[in-house]
């Protein structure tokens, strides 16, 4: 055996072997992208504990009444966007826009909401713009990778628009 | 001689012709050049949003009920085909509307009934039962409420209607009871003033007018109502100059449409079309037989016959124009009788919706970019995003707040309410009192923001991930600066204690004082002062140490700007008061679309909200769960000024923002600080209205783990007071610690001060080269 390479794997061996000895070790866990269920969260509202008991009842709403914020789209929402949708089929981003911005009323933390805001205003040629609202509604669309497909064409679209 | 005289004559006769003929050329071209203008000055309206009905929208029959008050939609017992516009009945949850038209500006809705079922504070169903063209019947608007107007000079105030929206009932009637000859003179009707001669010559006074109605129109446009022979004579002059130029139709919609009617204050009711809506709450196209000679009669004056102060006087002038009517065959004996009986129901004097605070703030906003002039003259429709329901709530929460401290007769208060989304602004309170006296303090007063800046202190450490992360430790051990004056500078903790080496989060939890400046300072005042300018509000250089404790004057709407970047991950979007500005004519003359901007990077952001929100779970923002739910996962701070001098509080939901102030104006102590003042304020008006939980999703460079808040480092899942904390992706300990390893106690911070040295001893190791000095140290 060359004696260079016998060297080099004697040193890799040696930090190997030193490397099980140290005092701490590394954990090759990775985190998750969503909160461990069961632990305690940053934030996160405290366990049902005295803190729910001793609260008047005058609390608003009461915590029973608080939905979890919706995954699911309204009925009311969807047509609104259904509209949009054909509003930009027909050419007529301004008035799609005017749609959308009433549909950000009715839930403004739908990232499709905020993708058709970028298309409308691609196709009237405002890049920046569409960049902007495509990243906006790629930073709510953690659970729709179909949207966040949508959003990074449509900025490939808007960047080579922009030249 | 006699031939002198008689030349002289001729020469007079010469001269007075030309005079008179030269008048007459002049009150021609008068009028000519009056009428190719506008003919009125139109008052700028300004509307509140209008509210949608949808199915699955949360709206409580209270809150329903309260917009139709302001609108000032009338509760009847029963609706008939005959019941005005503005009218409904309610039966618990079920409510049917007769709603008005409106021209929207992006659409017009015709008149129309609508049923809107309500329970468990949420509309169950809605229908439109009458059926018009275009019709969305998922998705009902009722008309906006008006907040305001900007008046003339004059402040007169009128609807200007077209010839096909005027009742030719209307036409007849006021022809047959003030110029029977209308439609056969020239502008001066040369019999009826011989008649009126005759009469005030026997009287030995002016008592008997015998203007037509193109004269009275002459003596509105042109003329001082002064009754003199000279205004007289001009009065027909111009009256034959109108009659010239324009057809009876013309002049008689024009009459229709100047005539003074009443008064509201000092507001001028002028013209019919207002005239119906003031006084029967209806267009004019829909009044009744009745109606129509109550108006009329009204003609002779408006305040003797006015119907809600003499109704009496008016009920009887009321059958006299209909028995004029009756006469000249405009309407038969049946309807005669019908419009005889009973008596006539005038509206109560419509209210108005005063937010001028509001009103002050898009007037503004206005200003900037229209003429005043032109505000108050061309008839603008302003469409802002004010959510009347939203701006009582916000009034109510802070008379209810002033109630609970009696002994501060001097407190006050001011808010701004944002949507989270796309923050327009949806309530302004410039004072607990609802009169505006100019100084509107959710503008003007410009005060210091206290601990308000501190998410700008830890935004900026926490966009190091390489540094910062939300366990790592900082040192809380006393501070001293020196300023370049050389004096010294030592903030103390509000709790005037040393809580030693904490966990990051921690520090903005509490609000410590010393480890915020130990930090700030560390980063950098610069990077601070970006930070803070990327969230909407660049601080005037030069830049000092205090601004790190929030000594750096802002507006609540200036505050608003910067928390609201941090609401909406970071995206930068102007505020906005105003939606839409359209002409009469219904034309957009400009349209404040929502604009966005990246400003700052989503990872860091939600790391900053995460801590926001354990500020309410935990910290300073803790008692806010005597309002609200912790389940909705507020967002917010508090903020107290030197000697608490100003409370604030900026908190949001996953829909709504909200930032108050509560202080004095002469800026003296207030005993309160921002968890005892702002917050209470806060609480009071979330609580009120329906909010969303905060619930943002992680961005892509997000992870979770599970650490020790103690130690930093990580732990078993099952470990006494394991948290689940996020992370920018690698920024996360990789030490795991076992609980057995891990200190019993989680609440309580250690006390004692450690080592400067161990802060970021926890971080990840970057690279390989890193991790090998890590592992042989």
């Amino acid at each position: 055996m060359n004696p260079n390479r016998f060297g080099i794997m004697m040193i890799v061996l040696t930090v190997f072997a030193l490397s099980a000895c140290a005092d701490r070790r590394v954990v090759t866990a990775p985190g998750t992208h969503i909160p461990p269920d069961n632990v305690p969260q940053i934030g996160g509202p405290a366990p049902a504990d005295t803190r729910v008991a001793s609260r008047p009842s005058s609390v608003s709403p009461s915590p029973e009444e608080v939905r979890p914020a919706s995954k699911k789209r309204s009925k009311a929402l969807s047509r609104m966007l259904r509209k949009a949708e054909r509003q930009l089929d027909q050419n007529q981003p301004d008035a799609a826009f005017n749609t959308l911005e009433q549909a950000l009323s009715m839930d403004g933390r739908d990232p499709l909401t905020w993708h058709l805001m970028a298309k409308a205003r691609l196709a009237q040629g405002r890049y920046r713009q569409a960049v902007s609202l495509a990243k906006k509604s790629d930073s709510l669309a953690a659970e729709h990778p179909e949207i966040k497909k949508k959003n990074a064409a449509l900025i490939r679209k808007a960047q080579a628009g922009q030249g | 001689m006699m031939k002198m005289l008689k030349r002289l004559t001729i020469l007079l006769l010469i001269c007075g012709g030309a005079a008179f003929f030269g008048y007459a050329y002049h009150v021609n071209l008068k009028v000519e050049e009056r009428f190719k203008e506008r003919l009125w000055d139109l008052p700028a309206k300004v509307y509140a949003r209008p509210l949608s009905l949808y199915q699955g929208r949360e709206l409580a029959p209270g809150a329903l009920e309260r917009e139709l008050t302001l609108l000032g939609y009338r509760k009847v017992a029963a609706l008939s085909g005959q019941t005005a516009p503005g009218s409904y009945t309610r039966h618990q949850g079920q409510f049917t509307l007769i709603c008005r038209p409106f021209d929207f500006g992006d659409e017009r809705r015709p008149l129309r009934r609508t049923q809107i079922t309500i329970s468990g504070n949420r509309i169950t169903r809605l229908a439109t039962l009458t059926r018009y063209t275009g019709q969305d019947t998922n998705l009902e608007r009722l008309d906006p409420v008006l907040v305001g107007q900007f008046y003339p000079s004059s402040m007169e105030d009128r609807i200007v209607l077209d010839s096909s929206d005027i009742p030719g009932l209307l036409k007849s009637a006021i022809v047959a009871v003030e110029d029977k000859n209308f439609y056969s003179h020239y502008g001066i009707d040369f019999k009826s003033i011989l008649r009126a001669v005759a009469v005030n010559i026997k009287e030995g006074r002016f008592t008997q007018g015998a203007s037509t109605l193109t004269q009275q129109l002459a003596k509105n446009f042109f003329l001082t109502p002064a009754k003199t022979i000279r205004r007289k004579i001009s009065e027909a002059f111009v009256a034959a100059a109108i009659e010239r130029h324009f057809t009876k139709d013309d002049i008689l919609e024009a009459y229709i449409n100047e005539v003074y009617l009443g008064q509201d204050g000092t507001r001028a009711i002028h013209g019919f079309g207002l005239a119906s809506e003031f006084y029967f709450g209806k267009p004019t196209a829909l009044l009744s037989v009745k109606e129509i000679a109550l108006l009329v009669g009204m003609l002779k004056g408006p305040s003797a016959y006015n119907p809600r102060t003499h109704p009496d006087r008016a009920l009887e002038r009321s059958h006299t124009v209909l028995h004029l009517m009756a006469d000249q065959e405009l309407i038969s004996s049946t309807q005669l009788k019908k419009a005889l009986a009973g008596p006539v129901s005038v509206i109560p004097v419509p209210t108005h919706s005063p937010f001028p605070f509001y009103l002050d703030l898009v007037k503004r906003r206005l200003l900037e970019e229209y003429r005043e002039e032109d505000l108050k003259t061309m008839g603008l429709r302003i469409f802002t995003p004010l959510d009347p329901l939203v701006q009582l709530a916000a009034e109510k929460g802070v008379a209810e707040f002033m109630k609970t401290r009696d002994q501060h007769r001097d407190l006050e208060a001011a808010v701004v309410v944002t949507d989270s989304a796309s923050n327009e602004i949806q309530a302004l309170v410039g004072g607990k009192r609802a009169r505006f006296s100019g100084f509107n303090r959710a503008l003007d007063a410009l005060r210091p923001i206290g601990s308000l800046v501190k998410p700008a202190v830890y935004l900026t450490a926490l966009s190091e991930p390489g540094t910062y992360t939300l366990v790592s430790r900082v040192s809380d051990a006393p501070v001293s600066l020196e300023a370049p004056d050389g004096t010294l500078w030592q903030p103390r903790n509000f709790d005037r204690k040393n809580h030693g080496d904490v966990p990051l989060y921690k520090a903005l939890v509490h609000s410590y004082n010393t480890s915020t400046v130990r930090l700030g300072m560390t980063l950098g005042l610069d990077a601070v002062a970006d930070t803070l300018g990327h969230l909407g509000h660049t601080p005037s250089p030069p830049l000092v140490p205090a601004m790190l404790l929030g000594s750096l004057d802002m507006s609540p709407v200036q505050v608003a700007q910067v928390y609201h970047t941090l609401a909406s991950e970071g995206f930068y979007t102007p505020a906005r008061a105003i939606k839409a500005v359209y002409t009469p004519d219904g034309d957009t003359l400009q349209h404040y679309a929502l604009t966005i901007e990246q400003r700052l990077a989503p990872g860091p952001v939600f790391l900053v909200n995460k801590a926001l929100q354990a500020v309410v779970s935990e910290g300073t923002g803790k008692s806010l769960a005597r309002w609200l739910s912790p389940n909705l996962g507020i967002a917010g701070k508090t903020g107290t000024t030197n000697d608490l001098r100003d409370t604030w509080f900026a908190g949001y939901s996953g829909n709504r923002l909200a930032v108050v102030w509560v202080g004095r104006d002469d800026n003296l102590p207030t005993g309160l600080t921002g968890a005892t003042g702002a917050l209470q304020v806060f609480g009071r008006i979330m609580a009120k209205l329906p909010n969303t939980p905060l619930d943002p999703g992680p961005p892509d460079d997000i992870e979770w783990a599970v650490v020790d808040p103690v130690t930093g480092q990580r732990t078993g899942r099952d470990c006494p007071g394991a948290l689940a904390v996020p992370f920018i992706k690698g920024s996360a300990p990789d030490h795991l610690t076992p609980c057995a390893r891990t200190r019993q106690q989680t609440g309580p911070q250690p006390t004692a001060p450690e080592p400067e040295s161990h802060r970021g001893e926890t971080k990840k190791p970057r690279y390989l080269i890193d991790w090998l000095k890590d592992v042989f140290k």
